[in-house]
């Protein structure tokens, strides 16, 4: 790469560029699949989580609060790797795909138990008071009151961690996963070009971070609550 | 696991460790520098002025990107640019610099736009000029906002870091999978890296705490809820 | 109806010599304590069925503390509470070395606190439903009625509050005054033995104030039982059967609405009143 001017970055080849979109396109589809599938997984969990987290035994929610502060505090390369040599030690056999999935699922999780946690203890004191005031117990004051308005001040703080996990997917590139990145870093190796594929990929990436949040600002006025 | 050999390979990661504190401490600086001086500059800046457009560009771009991308790109593409290649480390400054400005940014603007605007009017109205009320009342108060989401940064930035691995920086992960593959004692690397940055960011969330509830206590505590201090940097 | 065969249950060492003719709602030597501050201080009262008592006092006079603990909002540091017979908060349980006391579960006290209303001074409606479900979900969620039933059951409590036209009102579309006779209509749906208000006026202005004693009033006269904390002297003069006076945590004076209002026996009683009445 030394050596080389400016003049790289202008004159892009673009029939190249052109040549390979189908392939990234068919990439970032796995991306979107894999965070998809990661966040969904990662929100059942940390809405069991965030809410044992909130109403569980003390026992309970400093074992989750470990939890997080561990997955927090370990960089999500970190994860995928442990993840990587982890499972089969245990004796569980997945495709790089579902190692991907795995891995991503239990990194969203721990940032989502926090979202779920705040925005449970965002919700006025008064709302829980009244609750158990008519006589509910803890699981109905949690489901029926603060759950219910909890969802929607989770929502802009998921959708972040949904750009977040996109974003995280490309590290799975290092244990070999076939995503937007992986597939990028191939054919700069192959062809020995950089810019005509980090500048596909990169406006790849923001279309569907910016495509989310659009949709993450409209769910939100749906779902609003008058106020 | 093998903890003898674990508490061995302890001090042959000291190095590596503090080559990661240092990448992500400049990078904080430099960026805290860019970050306030683009936060403000995007403030004071009229609607529909280029400058704006530009500076919110650079933020969509960053935040949209994940950080192995811009890595990459600081990795091939600025050689070329400057003609020559930058040593690992300052490569890694760089990436890390460029992509914790794009959050920077948002972090300064929403300090300086949480101050009410009675703040301005109360300053105007015994005779401050903007200069001033920037410096004597925006700034501090805004520090204020500023300073939890801020060592929050340095938290992210020291996790982001380790992605500098995949162009070959020695730092704590790059260290920890080297010794790793030359010994096949992958498990017990991992876990002792784990324990490392586990360490590190714990004392720095510590350090946050610190800080709030000691140093900055004048003014009003900024809400942490949606703020994406704690989002996944990747 | 009033004796219950809870009452024998009462292990002798703790249980006062049984009178006839009990209190609806008896409070025994309740204390409660935050770390080294005593908020109520030995507090000893008794409530008939349809009584309404007043409890006035300064603020920081530990008024609205003994309100919440009575349905346990606050847990008491100690003393003990009885609604018709029932032990609040705790239960008498049978060991090897005799009667104990043990805590309610968070279960036993959510049914125990069924039967004890609340209005609170900041209305507390729950945000996410309109006036018709704040009133509805206690009878359909908490009770497992069904869902039209407790729709119909709470029309008809709104037309009570005067508000059958605010049906499907979400709370912030409501003022002060309507979400509070909302609250009052969420408290009655669940059909209690009793209903505490805490300070229910005090975030209104005069003229909501007003339509909120209104209705405070109209179901005094239909026999329910209440006990109140209020700032309102002249409401407590015309609402009250009995008036309770704190100060520092401790009851100073009680009796007849009448007599403790228009003449004290307390002086410090009669300062707070000169006081208040201006």
């Amino acid at each position: 790469m030394e050596g080389g001017s400016p003049a790289i970055l202008f004159a892009l080849d673009l029939a190249f560029m052109q040549e390979q979109l189908p392939t990234l396109l068919r990439a970032a589809l796995v991306t979107v699949q894999l965070s998809g599938l990661a966040v969904l997984l990662g929100i059942v969990v940390g809405l069991l989580l965030g809410s044992w987290r909130v109403i569980g035994p003390a026992w309970l929610q400093t074992l989750i609060q470990w939890f997080v502060n561990v997955v927090r505090g370990v960089p999500p390369l970190v994860h995928i790797a442990i993840i990587y040599f982890a499972l089969p030690r245990l004796g569980l056999v997945l495709n790089e795909f579902w190692t991907g999935v795995a891995a991503l699922t239990i990194i969203a999780a721990g940032y989502e138990v926090e979202i779920v946690r705040a925005a449970l203890q965002s919700v006025e004191e008064g709302q829980t008071e009244a609750a158990f005031a008519v006589g509910m117990d803890r699981g109905m004051t949690l489901r029926w009151i603060l759950l219910p308005q909890a969802l929607q001040r989770m929502i802009p703080p998921l959708t972040n961690e949904l750009a977040n996990v996109i974003k995280a997917s490309s590290l799975l590139s290092v244990i070999s996963v076939k995503e937007l990145t992986k597939v990028g870093n191939d054919l700069i190796f192959e062809h020995f070009v950089v810019a005509e594929v980090l500048i596909p990929v990169a406006i790849l990436y923001v279309l569907i971070v910016s495509l989310l949040t659009h949709t993450s600002r409209w769910l939100e006025e749906r779902l609003g609550i008058p106020t | 696991m093998d903890f003898p050999f674990m508490v061995q390979t302890l001090p042959r990661l000291v190095a590596p460790l503090g080559l990661t504190i240092g990448v992500s401490l400049v990078s904080l600086l430099l960026a805290t520098i860019l970050g306030v001086v683009l936060g403000l500059l995007r403030v004071i800046c009229p609607v529909n002025n280029p400058l704006g457009w530009l500076i919110d560009g650079y933020v969509e771009l960053v935040r949209g990107t994940p950080i192995i991308i811009q890595i990459y790109a600081v990795h091939f593409l600025l050689p070329p640019l400057l003609g020559s290649k930058l040593p690992l480390f300052w490569e890694g400054v760089c990436a890390l610099t460029l992509n914790s400005v794009g959050y920077q940014i948002e972090i300064v603007r929403a300090a300086v736009q949480s101050i009410p605007q009675g703040q301005w009017e109360a300053a105007r109205s015994i005779g401050m000029t903007n200069r001033i009320i920037l410096c004597r009342i925006l700034l501090p108060q805004a520090a204020r906002q500023m300073i939890p989401p801020l060592t929050n940064e340095l938290s992210n930035l020291v996790k982001a870091s380790s992605v500098l691995s995949v162009v070959a920086l020695f730092e704590l992960h790059k260290a920890g999978s080297s010794i790793a593959s030359s010994s096949f004692k992958f498990v017990e690397m991992l876990a002792l890296q784990a324990i490392l940055y586990f360490a590190l960011i714990q004392t720095l969330s510590w350090g946050t705490g610190y800080l709030e509830h000691h140093v900055f206590r004048y003014g009003r505590k900024p809400s942490s809820f949606g703020t994406e201090a704690w989002g996944i940097r990747a | 109806m009033v004796a219950n065969k809870n009452r024998e249950q009462d292990p002798p060492a703790q249980k006062p010599s049984p009178e006839p003719g009990l209190p609806w709602l008896r409070i025994e030597h309740l204390h409660k304590f935050y770390g080294s501050l005593a908020a109520v201080i030995d507090v000893n009262l008794q409530v008939n069925r349809g009584q309404q008592v007043v409890i006035v006092g300064a603020s920081g006079s530990g008024k609205s503390t003994l309100l919440r603990c009575i349905n346990y909002l606050e847990t008491p540091s100690r003393g003990q509470i009885w609604l018709d017979g029932d032990p609040i908060g705790q239960h008498p349980i049978q060991t090897a070395s005799g009667m104990v006391w043990q805590a309610d579960t968070p279960n036993q006290l959510a049914r125990k606190r069924r039967q004890i209303g609340m209005v609170f001074q900041g209305f507390n409606l729950f945000a996410h439903l309109n006036a018709l479900d704040n009133i509805a979900i206690g009878p359909h969620r908490v009770l497992g009625r069904p869902q039209a039933q407790c729709r119909e059951q709470a029309r008809a409590l709104l037309a009570k509050v005067h508000l059958d036209r605010h049906a499907d009102h979400y709370p912030s579309q409501l003022s002060g005054g309507e979400q509070q006779r909302v609250a009052i209509a969420r408290a009655l749906a669940m059909d209690p033995k009793l209903i505490l208000f805490d300070e229910p006026t005090s975030a209104l202005d005069p003229r909501l104030t007003h339509e909120v004693l209104q209705v405070m009033q109209e179901l005094a006269e239909e026999g329910l039982t209440m006990v109140v904390v209020t700032h309102e002297i002249h409401f407590a003069r015309r609402f009250a059967d009995w008036v309770v006076y704190m100060e520092q945590g401790q009851i100073v004076e009680t009796g007849a609405a009448g007599d403790v209002l228009n003449r004290p026996q307390q002086a410090q009683t009669q300062r707070f009143l000169s006081y208040v009445m201006g």
